[in-house]
Parts: structure tokens; sequence; C-alpha cells
């Protein structure tokens, strides 16, 4: 069953949600045959306790939003790290993970990236081990063994690690070929041979200028920097296996790094679903929307990690707040820098008289629009209460004065 | 007469849908206190008081629930204009 256009548009006409609709419809969906009457009275229903779920007008949805969030959060463990099984990334969460979301901080401390595999190939494990090679990054430092510097000869002496230089598929032409061309000032000169097994093998860096020790260190420390394979930042990645229901199940990419202009390039990735939990990110490449998502998914899974049971409106509304100017704005001790125009609000925090002596210099105006404004010009807040403006009807007044009222 | 209608229009400003005054327990306060606090000053109630009723809260109450009350609620809409609604 679904719902009929008229139910549709009487659910409209009460201001119920597109999102609550859809939702109805879905569930709705789900079932058998529903009679009109029941149908209705189910609308019915839904329309009441949408209605009763409304915030009203001048509630302090801010503060309580606050402490939602804030006491839950004296509960969490400060338990830092956490491994799943083995072999499993160890990403932050608890109150350092939600503090580092609220404070927008501009790198997490662990970044992740979730990477879903293309529909077409998503049930083949070798498959998503073959991407995920292809994504981790791979520096000359990985595949370094040793490293001396000769300085008899003024040259840096590498020793290879054979065995990881197969596994990831970097012939030895290869590598003298990146380097060689990555840095334009150096020659290579590689002995052995990948073929024979045991059989050490030596790379041999000379520069074609004359080099001092200091110089030869620092060479030494941007060959090992060079990247041979994958995408920069990708550390790690991990394939799991993740369970739809119904028996349905995907293999994604879980990874240790986060880049997402690049993975997305990647072929055989679900570009539409790639997930990365740097909220920075995903704002300068998708935008203040995408970013504003970010926080509430963040946010809420550090949650309900925890077994906290937080209504994502909360969570909702703090993001909003911080992401409404377009920027991403932390929520800190001053509360969200920049908002605060107001003098008296500021003198009321930190610096009263310097806040003050200021303001009178420049004959600031202050409107009284905040709490801590009213509060020192001793009048009631703008809220709850204090927000509702009542006007004398006049007309009524008189009206019931000529029926021959009392007053 | 004339200014009587030029206070329906301004009531029909668009707007996403009307809440009743009944379901802003802000507003419901806010109006009984003002009222309150007029009875409590002298004024005449608007309504037959019960025997015996003397809270004046009370009082104001009852007024509003009778939809007495001479106030209108200036109220934003989602439209971002303000209108001043009726409260009964």
């Amino acid at each position: 069953m679904s719902l009929t256009p008229e139910l549709v548009a009487k659910l409209e006409r009460e201001g119920v949600s597109k999102a609550v609709i859809e939702q109805l419809n879905e569930k709705l969906a789900s079932y058998g045959k529903i009679s009109e009457d029941k149908m209705e009275k189910i609308v019915d229903r839904v329309i009441k306790s949408y209605k009763r779920a409304l915030v009203e007008p001048g509630e302090n949805v801010g503060v309580v939003a606050a402490q939602s969030v804030g006491e839950p959060g004296t509960q969490m463990t400060l338990r830092t790290f956490h491994f799943v099984g083995v072999k499993e990334l160890n990403v932050t969460l608890g109150l350092p993970r939600l503090i580092e979301i609220f404070d927008a901080r501009s790198k997490p401390t662990t970044p992740t990236m979730i990477i879903p595999i293309d529909k077409k190939y998503s049930k083949d494990r070798d498959k998503a081990f073959e991407i995920a090679i292809k994504l981790e990054e791979l520096l000359v430092d990985d595949v370094v063994d040793s490293s001396t510097i000769d300085m008899v000869n003024d040259r840096i002496i590498f020793e290879l690690n054979p065995n990881l230089l197969r596994n990831r598929g970097i012939s030895l032409e290869e590598l003298k070929e990146i380097l060689e061309s990555r840095i334009k000032s150096i020659e290579v000169k590689i002995t052995g041979s990948l073929k024979k097994k045991d059989e050490p093998i030596y790379m041999e860096v000379s520069s074609k200028r004359e080099l001092n020790i200091q110089q030869l260190n620092k060479l030494k420390e941007r060959i090992l920097k060079v990247r041979l394979k994958g995408i920069p930042k990708i550390r790690r990645t991990v394939i799991r296996k993740v369970e739809l229901g119904n028996g349905d199940y995907e293999y994604v990419i879980a990874t240790e790094g986060s880049n997402l202009k690049e993975v997305m390039k990647v072929e055989g990735i679900d570009r539409r679903r790639v997930y990365t939990n740097d909220i920075f990110e995903v704002y300068r490449l998708l935008g203040v929307e995408a970013a504003r998502e970010v926080i509430i998914r963040e946010a809420i899974r550090v949650l309900e990690d925890q077994g906290l049971d937080v209504n994502i409106r909360h969570v909702m509304l703090i993001a909003d707040a911080m992401t409404r100017t377009g920027r991403i704005k932390q929520i800190g001790r001053h509360g969200i820098v920049g908002d605060k125009s107001s003098v008296l609000a500021k003198a009321a925090f930190e610096l009263t008289t310097k806040h003050l002596y200021d303001a009178a210099a420049r004959s600031a105006v202050d409107n009284l629009l905040g709490n801590a404004e009213n509060i020192i010009a001793g009048q009631p807040i703008r809220s709850g209460t204090g927000h509702v403006k009542v006007y004398l009807d006049l007309l009524k007044l008189l009206g019931e004065s000529e029926d021959g009222g009392s007053t | 007469m004339n200014s009587k209608k030029k206070t329906r229009e301004k009531l029909e400003l668009p707007t996403l849908f009307d809440i009743p005054y009944k379901d802003i327990r802000y507003e419901r306060a806010r109006l009984i206190g003002i009222r309150a606090m007029q009875l409590l000053q002298g004024a005449e109630p608007l309504i037959k008081v019960p025997e015996n009723l003397t809270d004046p809260i009370k009082i104001a109450a009852l007024e509003l629930e009778a939809g007495k009350l001479p106030f209108l609620v200036k109220r934003g809409s989602d439209t971002g204009k303000e209108y001043l609604a009726e409260i009964s």
C-alpha cells in the first residue's frame, strides 16, 4: 500500500515534512492492503505525532542541544584507541574524537576512508585486493631495508628488499626510471636481480653535482620520500566484508590516511559512496552541505559507539550552527567564533574594561539582542516567554465594550 | 469596521502552518501572566468568575480559555515576515 495523492496533499497541508512523508510511504509499502478507513487513521496519527514532536517557538534549542551532547559526553571513556579484531585499523574514538569534530580541527588525528567497490565486482574479494593494492601508497622508504652514505665516493647505497618489490610489482627498471624522473640531479645504478632469490639488491645513487655530507643526507631523505605507487597519504588498506542484510554482502576497502580527491579518480571504486572522516577534505571538495553531513555522521557514530543515545536532531543543530555561514566554524569555549558582535556580550566574558573602553572609543551600538546583553541590562532574555511579543487587540477590546461588556 | 478588515488581511500572510496559541506554552504563559497582572491591579474579569475563585492566575487562564483576552501575539512566519496572530 502507498499513500493516495489526496492523503499526501493532506499531510503537506498540515506541514508534515517531505522526508517524513517519504518514510511513511516506504514503511507502508512493506504492508499488505490497508483499508481506506485505516489509512485515514494512520495519516491522522502521523500528523498528530509530527505536531507533537515539533519544537515550540521560543524554545531554547541551543541550550538543550548543548546539554544533550554535553551530559553523555561526561560519561564517555577517555580510552582513545580501540581495535576491532586483528589487523583492523585503529581510529580515534570517544571524547578525543568528539572534541576534534566540534573543534573543527583541520586534520583528524586518524584520517580514514571507507571505499566501496563498484557494484559489478563488490562481491569479488580478489578484485577488492587488486584495487586496494593500487591505492596503497608505496614510498621508496617502504622497499628499502637499510641505507648508508658512502662518503669516499660521494654516493648513497640502499639495500632493497626484493620480496617487497616483487609483491608490489615494481621492477628494478621502473624504480630507476621513477627515481631519475622525480629527482633530476641524480644517477641511479642498481645491481642484482629480482629473479635470484635471497640475493641482496643494492641501489647506488650518486649526484651529478658535488655534494657535502649534509646535502647527501638531505638527498637521502628526499629519495626515501619518493612515491613509487599508489595514492599519496593512503598508508594502509584493509578489506572489510560488510553485511547488507538479507544475506547480501559487499567488500569495502578501509584505509588509514585519507585522500578523497585522488581516490575518487581511481577506477573500479564506487565514486558516489566513498567516505572519509576528514571533514575539511569533504568541505574543500564537495562543499559545506556535504561537510555538515560528515560532521553529523561522525559525531553520531562516536556517541553511538559509546552506547550513548543522543537524538540526531541535537547533533544536526550543532552541525548547522557550525556550517551556517558557509564555512566550518569551531565550537570552542567562546561559543561559535565570530558570532558575537555585541559589545556587552564580549565584555561579559573576558577583559571587561578593555572591551568597554574600545566600544566607547568607537561609539559602538548594542542592540541588546543576545542573552548576556539583556541580563546586564536587567531585562528578560529573548527566549521562552521572553520571546513572545504581546499586543493589545484594540478591535476586540472596543468590540467587547460595544456589546455591553463591563470594561 | 474598515480597520477590522485590515487586521484580517494581515493575518493571511503566507505561512507553512499556524500553530494554535494553545500549543505554544510560552505564549500561554506570557498571556496568562500579563492578564493575571492586570487582574491583580484591579481590572474587571472578562468572564463570570466562579465563586470562591480568587487566584488571578487561574482567572486569567479561564479568560484565555474562553477566548476573551483582547491580545494579539506577534509571530514570525517561515517566510521571514512578522504578523499579528489572534489568540482565540
